[in-house]
Protein backbone atom coordinates (compact mmCIF):
# COMPACT_ATOMS: atom_id res chain seq x y z
CA UNK A 1 0.00 0.00 0.00
CA UNK A 2 2.80 2.36 0.99
CA UNK A 3 4.57 1.60 -2.28
CA UNK A 4 1.49 2.75 -4.15
CA UNK A 5 0.88 5.82 -2.01
CA UNK A 6 4.34 7.35 -2.25
CA UNK A 7 4.42 7.71 -6.05
CA UNK A 8 0.80 8.88 -5.98
CA UNK A 9 1.60 11.62 -3.45
CA UNK A 10 4.69 12.61 -5.42
CA UNK A 11 2.60 12.85 -8.57
CA UNK A 12 0.01 15.04 -6.84
CA UNK A 13 2.71 17.27 -5.34
CA UNK A 14 4.31 17.59 -8.77
CA UNK A 15 1.14 18.99 -10.36
CA UNK A 16 0.82 22.62 -11.25
CA UNK A 17 2.89 25.02 -13.31
CA UNK A 18 6.66 24.70 -13.34
CA UNK A 19 7.42 27.73 -11.18
CA UNK A 20 11.07 26.70 -10.82
CA UNK A 21 11.44 26.96 -14.59
CA UNK A 22 9.64 30.31 -14.76
CA UNK A 23 11.77 31.75 -11.98
CA UNK A 24 14.98 30.33 -13.40
CA UNK A 25 14.30 31.88 -16.80
CA UNK A 26 13.22 35.18 -15.25
CA UNK A 27 16.44 35.15 -13.23
CA UNK A 28 18.54 34.42 -16.32
CA UNK A 29 16.85 37.27 -18.18
CA UNK A 30 16.46 39.99 -15.55
CA UNK A 31 19.34 39.15 -13.22
CA UNK A 32 19.34 38.91 -9.45
CA UNK A 33 21.01 36.51 -7.06
CA UNK A 34 20.15 32.93 -6.06
CA UNK A 35 18.02 34.15 -3.15
CA UNK A 36 15.94 36.27 -5.55
CA UNK A 37 15.28 33.17 -7.64
CA UNK A 38 14.19 31.19 -4.55
CA UNK A 39 12.03 34.12 -3.41
CA UNK A 40 10.34 34.13 -6.83
CA UNK A 41 9.28 30.49 -6.30
CA UNK A 42 8.04 31.25 -2.77
CA UNK A 43 5.91 34.12 -4.09
CA UNK A 44 4.40 32.04 -6.87
CA UNK A 45 3.74 29.14 -4.49
CA UNK A 46 1.95 31.63 -2.24
CA UNK A 47 -0.23 32.78 -5.14
CA UNK A 48 -1.12 29.18 -5.87
CA UNK A 49 -1.92 28.53 -2.18
CA UNK A 50 -4.30 31.50 -2.19
CA UNK A 51 -5.84 30.39 -5.48
CA UNK A 52 -6.36 26.99 -3.87
CA UNK A 53 -8.12 28.58 -0.88
CA UNK A 54 -10.53 30.53 -3.08
CA UNK A 55 -11.13 27.68 -5.53
CA UNK A 56 -9.25 29.10 -8.53
CA UNK A 57 -6.38 26.62 -8.76
CA UNK A 58 -7.19 25.39 -12.26
CA UNK A 59 -7.53 28.98 -13.58
CA UNK A 60 -4.21 30.00 -12.03
CA UNK A 61 -2.52 26.88 -13.36
CA UNK A 62 -3.88 27.50 -16.87
CA UNK A 63 -2.60 31.09 -16.83
CA UNK A 64 0.88 30.19 -15.62
CA UNK A 65 1.12 27.18 -17.94
CA UNK A 66 0.36 29.57 -20.82
CA UNK A 67 2.83 32.17 -19.53
CA UNK A 68 5.59 29.60 -19.13
CA UNK A 69 4.95 28.29 -22.63
CA UNK A 70 5.03 31.67 -24.35
CA UNK A 71 7.20 34.00 -22.25
CA UNK A 72 10.48 35.21 -23.66
CA UNK A 73 13.27 37.51 -22.56
CA UNK A 74 12.59 40.89 -24.14
CA UNK A 75 13.98 44.40 -24.13
CA UNK A 76 11.41 47.00 -23.08
CA UNK A 77 11.75 50.73 -23.51
CA UNK A 78 10.00 53.04 -21.06
CA UNK A 79 10.73 56.06 -23.25
CA UNK A 80 13.50 57.45 -21.06
CA UNK A 81 16.16 59.17 -23.11
CA UNK A 82 19.80 58.60 -22.18
CA UNK A 83 23.39 59.11 -23.21
CA UNK A 84 24.92 56.43 -20.95
CA UNK A 85 23.59 53.30 -19.21
CA UNK A 86 24.35 54.77 -15.78
CA UNK A 87 21.38 57.15 -16.06
CA UNK A 88 18.99 54.22 -16.70
CA UNK A 89 19.32 52.81 -13.18
CA UNK A 90 19.43 49.18 -12.06
CA UNK A 91 19.31 46.72 -14.95
CA UNK A 92 18.89 49.39 -17.60
CA UNK A 93 20.99 49.76 -20.75
CA UNK A 94 21.23 52.82 -22.94
CA UNK A 95 20.60 51.66 -26.51
CA UNK A 96 20.10 54.11 -29.37
CA UNK A 97 19.48 56.97 -26.95
CA UNK A 98 16.73 55.32 -24.89
CA UNK A 99 16.88 53.23 -21.72
CA UNK A 100 16.08 49.59 -22.39
CA UNK A 101 15.24 47.07 -19.70
CA UNK A 102 15.32 43.30 -19.96
CA UNK A 103 12.12 41.64 -18.81
CA UNK A 104 10.78 38.12 -18.98
CA UNK A 105 7.20 38.05 -20.19
CA UNK A 106 4.84 37.87 -23.11
CA UNK A 107 5.74 39.49 -26.41
CA UNK A 108 2.05 39.43 -27.36
CA UNK A 109 -0.09 40.08 -24.24
CA UNK A 110 -3.15 38.69 -26.02
CA UNK A 111 -1.70 35.21 -26.25
CA UNK A 112 -2.79 34.34 -22.67
CA UNK A 113 -5.70 36.78 -22.48
CA UNK A 114 -8.38 34.11 -22.07
CA UNK A 115 -6.49 32.44 -19.23
CA UNK A 116 -5.74 35.82 -17.62
CA UNK A 117 -9.41 36.85 -17.78
CA UNK A 118 -10.60 33.51 -16.43
CA UNK A 119 -8.21 33.81 -13.50
CA UNK A 120 -9.29 37.41 -12.81
CA UNK A 121 -12.99 36.58 -13.01
CA UNK A 122 -12.58 33.55 -10.77
CA UNK A 123 -11.02 35.64 -8.03
CA UNK A 124 -13.21 38.73 -8.53
CA UNK A 125 -15.65 37.78 -5.78
CA UNK A 126 -13.07 38.50 -3.09
CA UNK A 127 -11.76 41.63 -4.73
CA UNK A 128 -8.90 39.97 -6.56
CA UNK A 129 -6.16 37.71 -5.36
CA UNK A 130 -2.53 38.77 -5.35
CA UNK B 1 6.31 -5.03 32.17
CA UNK B 2 6.53 -4.41 28.47
CA UNK B 3 2.91 -3.36 28.32
CA UNK B 4 3.37 -0.99 31.28
CA UNK B 5 6.24 0.72 29.42
CA UNK B 6 4.10 0.94 26.35
CA UNK B 7 1.34 2.45 28.45
CA UNK B 8 3.68 5.12 29.84
CA UNK B 9 5.00 5.83 26.35
CA UNK B 10 1.49 6.14 24.99
CA UNK B 11 0.48 8.46 27.83
CA UNK B 12 3.58 10.61 27.22
CA UNK B 13 2.83 10.82 23.52
CA UNK B 14 -0.77 11.82 24.18
CA UNK B 15 0.40 14.50 26.61
CA UNK B 16 2.97 15.74 24.08
CA UNK B 17 0.38 15.75 21.31
CA UNK B 18 -2.03 17.69 23.51
CA UNK B 19 0.69 20.22 24.37
CA UNK B 20 1.68 20.57 20.73
CA UNK B 21 -1.92 20.99 19.62
CA UNK B 22 -2.33 23.85 22.08
CA UNK B 23 0.93 25.57 21.15
CA UNK B 24 0.88 28.19 18.43
CA UNK B 25 3.71 29.53 16.36
CA UNK B 26 4.40 33.27 16.28
CA UNK B 27 2.79 33.60 12.87
CA UNK B 28 -0.30 31.68 13.96
CA UNK B 29 -0.64 33.94 16.98
CA UNK B 30 -0.28 37.05 14.82
CA UNK B 31 -2.88 35.81 12.37
CA UNK B 32 -5.27 35.02 15.21
CA UNK B 33 -4.73 38.42 16.87
CA UNK B 34 -5.43 40.27 13.61
CA UNK B 35 -8.47 38.20 12.76
CA UNK B 36 -9.96 38.20 16.25
CA UNK B 37 -9.81 41.99 16.14
CA UNK B 38 -10.84 42.57 12.55
CA UNK B 39 -13.50 39.84 12.37
CA UNK B 40 -12.08 38.04 9.33
CA UNK B 41 -14.28 35.38 7.83
CA UNK B 42 -12.78 31.89 7.38
CA UNK B 43 -11.68 32.60 3.81
CA UNK B 44 -9.99 35.89 4.71
CA UNK B 45 -8.33 34.27 7.72
CA UNK B 46 -6.95 31.44 5.56
CA UNK B 47 -5.57 33.97 3.07
CA UNK B 48 -4.08 36.18 5.78
CA UNK B 49 -2.39 33.25 7.55
CA UNK B 50 -1.04 32.00 4.21
CA UNK B 51 0.29 35.47 3.46
CA UNK B 52 2.08 35.71 6.82
CA UNK B 53 3.56 32.23 6.32
CA UNK B 54 4.79 33.26 2.87
CA UNK B 55 6.43 36.37 4.34
CA UNK B 56 8.15 34.18 6.93
CA UNK B 57 9.40 31.91 4.15
CA UNK B 58 10.66 34.88 2.13
CA UNK B 59 12.50 36.22 5.16
CA UNK B 60 14.07 32.79 5.59
CA UNK B 61 15.20 32.71 1.93
CA UNK B 62 16.99 36.04 2.44
CA UNK B 63 18.39 35.00 5.84
CA UNK B 64 16.31 37.66 7.59
CA UNK B 65 14.40 35.34 9.92
CA UNK B 66 15.52 37.06 13.12
CA UNK B 67 14.41 40.45 11.78
CA UNK B 68 11.07 38.96 10.69
CA UNK B 69 10.52 37.35 14.09
CA UNK B 70 11.39 40.62 15.84
CA UNK B 71 8.73 42.40 13.77
CA UNK B 72 6.13 39.70 14.50
CA UNK B 73 6.95 39.78 18.23
CA UNK B 74 6.71 43.56 18.25
CA UNK B 75 3.41 43.50 16.38
CA UNK B 76 2.04 41.03 18.93
CA UNK B 77 3.42 42.87 21.95
CA UNK B 78 2.75 46.44 20.85
CA UNK B 79 -0.32 46.01 18.67
CA UNK B 80 -3.69 47.04 20.01
CA UNK B 81 -7.19 46.41 18.79
CA UNK B 82 -9.48 49.36 18.28
CA UNK B 83 -12.79 47.63 18.92
CA UNK B 84 -14.92 50.45 17.58
CA UNK B 85 -13.05 50.43 14.27
CA UNK B 86 -12.29 46.67 14.26
CA UNK B 87 -8.71 47.62 13.43
CA UNK B 88 -5.49 46.09 14.75
CA UNK B 89 -2.55 48.46 14.69
CA UNK B 90 0.88 49.07 16.17
CA UNK B 91 0.51 52.80 15.69
CA UNK B 92 0.03 55.17 18.59
CA UNK B 93 -3.64 56.08 18.84
CA UNK B 94 -4.69 59.47 17.57
CA UNK B 95 -4.83 62.23 20.15
CA UNK B 96 -7.33 65.06 20.28
CA UNK B 97 -5.13 67.07 22.64
CA UNK B 98 -4.10 70.01 20.50
CA UNK B 99 -5.58 73.47 20.66
CA UNK B 100 -6.08 76.10 18.00
CA UNK B 101 -6.33 79.65 19.31
CA UNK B 102 -8.28 81.93 16.96
CA UNK B 103 -7.24 85.05 18.97
CA UNK B 104 -10.85 86.22 18.77
CA UNK B 105 -11.74 87.70 22.20
CA UNK B 106 -14.74 86.18 23.95
CA UNK B 107 -16.61 86.28 27.24
CA UNK B 108 -18.52 83.07 26.62
CA UNK B 109 -18.74 80.33 24.00
CA UNK B 110 -21.69 82.21 22.49
CA UNK B 111 -19.18 84.81 21.24
CA UNK B 112 -17.42 82.12 19.23
CA UNK B 113 -20.32 81.76 16.79
CA UNK B 114 -20.77 78.60 14.81
CA UNK B 115 -17.19 77.42 15.16
CA UNK B 116 -17.35 73.63 15.67
CA UNK B 117 -16.13 72.28 19.01
CA UNK B 118 -15.25 75.81 20.11
CA UNK B 119 -14.79 76.92 23.70
CA UNK B 120 -13.96 80.24 25.28
CA UNK B 121 -10.86 80.84 27.38
CA UNK B 122 -10.37 84.58 26.98
CA UNK B 123 -10.20 83.97 23.27
CA UNK B 124 -12.11 81.51 21.12
CA UNK B 125 -10.31 78.19 20.81
CA UNK B 126 -11.08 74.76 19.51
CA UNK B 127 -9.61 71.31 19.89
CA UNK B 128 -7.42 69.88 17.16
CA UNK B 129 -5.50 66.65 16.71
CA UNK B 130 -1.99 66.63 18.16
CA UNK B 131 0.89 66.36 15.70
CA UNK B 132 0.22 69.39 13.57
CA UNK B 133 -2.42 67.96 11.22
CA UNK B 134 -4.78 70.79 12.20
CA UNK B 135 -7.84 68.53 12.06
CA UNK B 136 -10.68 69.78 14.27
CA UNK B 137 -11.67 67.00 16.66
CA UNK B 138 -13.92 66.04 19.51
CA UNK B 139 -12.43 62.72 20.62
CA UNK B 140 -9.18 60.77 20.02
CA UNK B 141 -11.00 58.60 17.48
CA UNK B 142 -11.41 61.64 15.20
CA UNK B 143 -7.62 61.89 14.80
CA UNK B 144 -5.25 60.00 12.51
CA UNK B 145 -2.98 57.53 14.24
CA UNK B 146 0.51 58.51 15.29
CA UNK B 147 3.95 56.91 15.25
CA UNK B 148 4.39 53.21 14.53
CA UNK B 149 5.70 51.46 17.65
CA UNK B 150 7.31 48.78 15.45
CA UNK B 151 8.90 51.15 12.96
CA UNK B 152 12.45 50.16 13.97
CA UNK B 153 11.70 46.45 13.47
CA UNK B 154 9.91 47.16 10.19
CA UNK B 155 12.87 49.19 8.91
CA UNK B 156 15.36 46.52 10.04
CA UNK B 157 13.49 43.83 8.10
CA UNK B 158 13.18 46.04 5.02
CA UNK B 159 16.90 46.82 5.09
CA UNK B 160 17.82 43.17 5.59
CA UNK B 161 15.69 42.13 2.59
CA UNK B 162 17.02 45.00 0.45
CA UNK B 163 20.63 44.16 1.30
CA UNK B 164 20.17 40.46 0.56
CA UNK B 165 18.46 40.99 -2.78
CA UNK B 166 20.13 42.03 -6.02
CA UNK B 167 16.88 43.34 -7.45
Amino acid sequence: MKRLLVPLLMAVAGCGPDFEKLCSETHACEGGNDEDEKACVVELDYRRDVADIVGCTSELDAYYDCLIEHATCRMDSLGLTCTTSSVCGLGGQCINGTCQFKSYGLEDPDVCEAEDNAYDHCSDFIGGIP
Amino acid sequence: MKSAKQGVLAASLIALAAMTAGACTRTERLCAALCDCEHCNDLAEDILCTSIDAQAELADVYDCTSEFEALVDCTLDEGTCNDTKANYSTREPGSCSGEQNTQQPCASVADCGAMPQAYCNGTCRYKVCAGGSGYVCETDDDCPSGADRCEAEDTALEECLDNASDK
